[in-house]
């Protein structure tokens, strides 16, 4: 994996000057409707850590059967769970550092690149009080320091939170009502500010809102004590002694008559137990939620920026597909290229119950691609139909989306699963996914394959229906021969996959 | 789809069902088997007997297909496994030493799949399924997941899931582990019965006295070594031993164990 790091520091860095270098013009986006603000963008990052905090904290400690090796040693079970804690929030503090160091690559090459016209996105406000994003030579050091601050916030919250959705009910209820005390002063702090700066020209100085994020942090801080003191054991206790079917999973799966009409029976078993793991998943939950996240997102932002009248009319007709486009990337890799990527790690220890029945693994493959395949009509329903609807595009780019999205749905899929066989992760703590490394890898090549197949088939339908959508068509061949040899190679790996621990 | 290849074909004759030539694999720098031969006659009970890391597991894995030898060869039924595993696979059951489960899976739906997927006859298949079940007392069980099962719960599923086709070869690590004496018995005596009614048997255990009670020949392995093979007699003999376990101390090296009695800490 080292090449492959030094590989990829390679592309981070180009992709970070490139960057730079397109975006070091002063560009100025004027719309009396336009407010973001980057209490928006930070208010995103503080709801992704706290995601990543919650699985992060349901896996490596509520979850962790592995714990019971150190919690029978002479140490307190508070000082066990202090180190979980502590495992969580440095990871999300890695995170806010790799972010802010690629922003500041980002700054020096802008100015490395064009000294006299250093980084500078200005986005005028309705009453022209302007400069709100990039400020010149970037972001403050207030923002920064909201930034670290709310990676320390998020880390707690997705701590306590997944503590106390393992109590009883009442409990539950009562600890969750009140710990959000704690959430609804961040958002007030950063949306107050927000509607006090798009409604009236009062808005709380800089200082005033790390202020406001330090007292919060304290007190989120603070909550952490009792939630390991009194909660802890209780909960891991509870978590690791049997697993509780969540309240879909309890439905019989006995009754998929569907899939045995559709294939054969053995197929149609092998699909059916791919489901049954998959669902248990809660990352597909988590999944399902970001689509969904994601196309009331694109719609937000095309009501943010619709009548965008000062940017170039090529830009303009570029801006609503490629926001279109980004969604489906998005929603393609989140649902069928991770899922592909955890498909081999996920049997974690179970590994030898497949391999050692008479299947070939090109059919195990070919279950694991339909498994995935059959949750994509999501990604279709949640971001490449409704957005072409609203923007009132032709049926013809209507359908462009569409078989873009299953182009892409197919091509992640395919890659996923090479790439989840080549780097399976049988760690059963991590949920079979591999390492950020190996994530951030599949999301670059992704991205290359499915941006250029983007620019070529919609570049083509730009110029020309009928030649549009033969390239169109084109790109879901391709798509069908990525995920015909991502089976192939993925079961040629399979078969020769030997994990010690199974 | 692959033609998965046909589930009989003809065995030489008075070929050993199981059969280890020069085995060798390598972890890394760990040698974790150097050069291990040995042969399993049809209806034969063969224990491998060794300290635990001894490679009994990685012999068993290799005749399974889960893992290849570096060097040398496992044949089952007269067939090399690497390159005919899903002839191989179509006439063994396994039984690891500590079966993970599909812990969203009912005991039902697991061996439903596990079924079909061996080609049983669909109405065979629920017989089956009903009949291991009530023996192995888990009738009342195979609606819940396996996730709620007990240790013992679901070493009894991944047995019944080892032998539901009736396998021509059984390839069991530590079967016992796990039970309670009376199922501990019934395991023993349904081993014994498989090798009397024809079914090849290849065990791992490294408990002597299991293997001294339905083992025909065991095999004691060392350090990645096959020391001796024999029958339980022929080593009892050859080693001046009363109990295999003697034999077992003998062979392997068991050092002076006074100065490791706890009193000694």
């Amino acid at each position: 994996m080292s090449y492959w790091f030094i590989l990829l520091a390679i592309v981070t860095a180009w992709a970070s000057l490139v960057l730079a270098s397109t975006i070091s013009r002063d560009i100025t986006l004027r719309n009396s409707d336009l407010v973001v603000r980057p209490e928006t963008f930070i208010l995103f990052i503080y709801l992704i850590l706290t995601g990543k905090s919650l699985v992060d904290t349901l896996h490596k400690a509520v979850e962790s059967k592995e714990l019971v090796t150190i919690m029978v040693q002479p140490v307190s079970p508070v000082e066990v769970a202090f180190g979980k804690f502590l495992g969580v929030l440095v990871s999300n503090l890695t995170i806010v550092a790799f972010g802010l160091g690629l922003v500041a690559s980002i700054q020096l090459g802008s100015f490395w690149l064009n000294p006299s016209h250093p980084l500078s996105i200005t986005v005028e406000m309705p009453d022209g009080s302007g400069n709100l994003w990039w400020d010149g030579y970037g972001i403050t050091h207030f923002q920064i320091l909201d930034i670290i601050m709310l990676a320390v916030i998020a880390s707690c919250m997705g701590f306590v939170y997944t503590i106390l959705n393992s109590l009883d009910l009442k409990r539950r209820a009562l600890g969750i009502v009140l710990y959000s005390q704690l959430v609804t002063t961040i958002f007030v702090v950063l949306r107050w500010n927000e509607d006090l700066a798009s409604g009236s020209k009062v808005r709380i100085l800089p200082y005033q809102e790390t202020l406001a994020l330090s007292i919060i942090m304290v007190m989120a801080l603070i909550s952490i004590y009792p939630t390991i003191r009194y909660l802890f054991v209780e909960v891991w206790t509870k978590e690791t002694s049997g697993k509780k079917a969540m309240w879909f999973q309890r439905r019989s799966w006995g009754g998929l008559g569907w899939l045995e009409r559709l294939f054969s029976p053995r197929m149609a078993h092998l699909i059916k137990k791919e489901m049954i793991i998959n669902i248990q998943k809660r990352e597909i939950i988590g999944n399902i939620m970001a689509i969904i996240g994601l196309s009331v997102l694109l719609i937000w932002g095309w009501q943010k920026i619709e009548g965008l009248k000062d940017i170039p009319v090529r830009a303009q007709a570029l801006a609503y597909p490629a926001i279109i486009s980004v969604g489906i990337y998005l929603a393609s890799i989140l649902q069928c290229g991770f899922i592909g990527l955890g498909s081999v790690g996920k049997e974690g220890r179970k590994f030898w119950v497949l391999k050692t029945l008479p299947v070939h693994p090109e059919r195990i493959f070919t279950a694991k691609a339909w498994a995935i395949l059959a949750l994509s009509p999501l990604t279709i329903i949640g971001v490449s139909i409704p957005l072409p609807i609203i923007l009132g595009y032709s049926l013809v780019w209507k359908l462009f989306f569409v078989l873009m999205t299953v182009a892409m749905i197919m091509t992640f899929t395919g890659l996923g699963l090479i790439m989840g066989a080549r780097y399976p992760n049988f760690n059963e703590s991590t949920g079979g996914m591999p390492d950020i490394m190996t994530m951030y890898l599949l999301m670059l090549i992704c991205l290359g394959m499915g941006g250029g197949m983007f620019v070529f088939a919609g570049y083509t339908l730009n110029s020309d229906a009928v030649a549009g959508m033969l390239a169109t068509v084109i790109c879901l061949e391709i798509g069908f021969i990525v995920l015909t040899v991502g089976i192939r190679a993925g079961a040629f790996i399979y078969s020769r996959t030997e994990p010690r621990s199974v | 789809m692959v033609d998965e290849g046909p589930e009989t074909k003809v065995i030489r004759k008075n070929a050993p069902v199981l059969e280890a030539r020069n085995l060798v694999k390598e972890f890394g720098n760990v040698k974790a088997l150097r050069d291990v031969s040995f042969s399993v006659r049809k209806g034969e009970v063969f224990g491998l007997l060794g300290s635990n890391g001894a490679g009994k597991t990685t012999a068993l894995k290799i005749f399974v297909g889960l893992i290849r030898p570096s060097s040398g060869s496992a044949h089952v039924l007269g067939h090399r496994v690497v390159g005919n595993d899903l002839y191989v696979k179509a006439n063994i059951g396994y039984l690891p030493e500590t079966p993970t489960l599909y812990e969203t899976m009912t005991g039902y739906e697991l061996l439903d799949i596990i079924a079909t997927l061996r080609k049983l006859d669909p109405k065979k298949k629920k017989k089956k399924i009903a009949y291991l079940a009530e023996v192995l007392e888990l009738e009342n069980a195979m609606d819940q997941q396996i996730g709620t099962y007990s240790k013992g719960m679901r070493q009894k599923l991944a047995f019944a899931s080892a032998i539901i086709h009736r396998p021509k070869v059984l390839l069991l690590d530590e079967p016992t582990a796990g039970l309670d004496p009376r199922f501990s018995k019934f395991f023993k005596e349904w081993i014994r019965d498989f090798g009397r009614t024809g079914t090849t048997v290849l065990m791992n255990t490294h408990l002597t006295l299991i293997a001294e009670e339905i083992c025909d020949r065991v095999a004691i392995i060392d350090a990645g070594k096959i020391i001796d093979v024999g029958t339980i007699d022929e080593l009892k003999g050859k080693y001046t031993a009363n109990t295999l376990e003697d034999v077992f101390v003998k062979v392997v090296g068991g050092g002076d164990w006074r100065t490791l009695l706890p009193s000694s800490l």
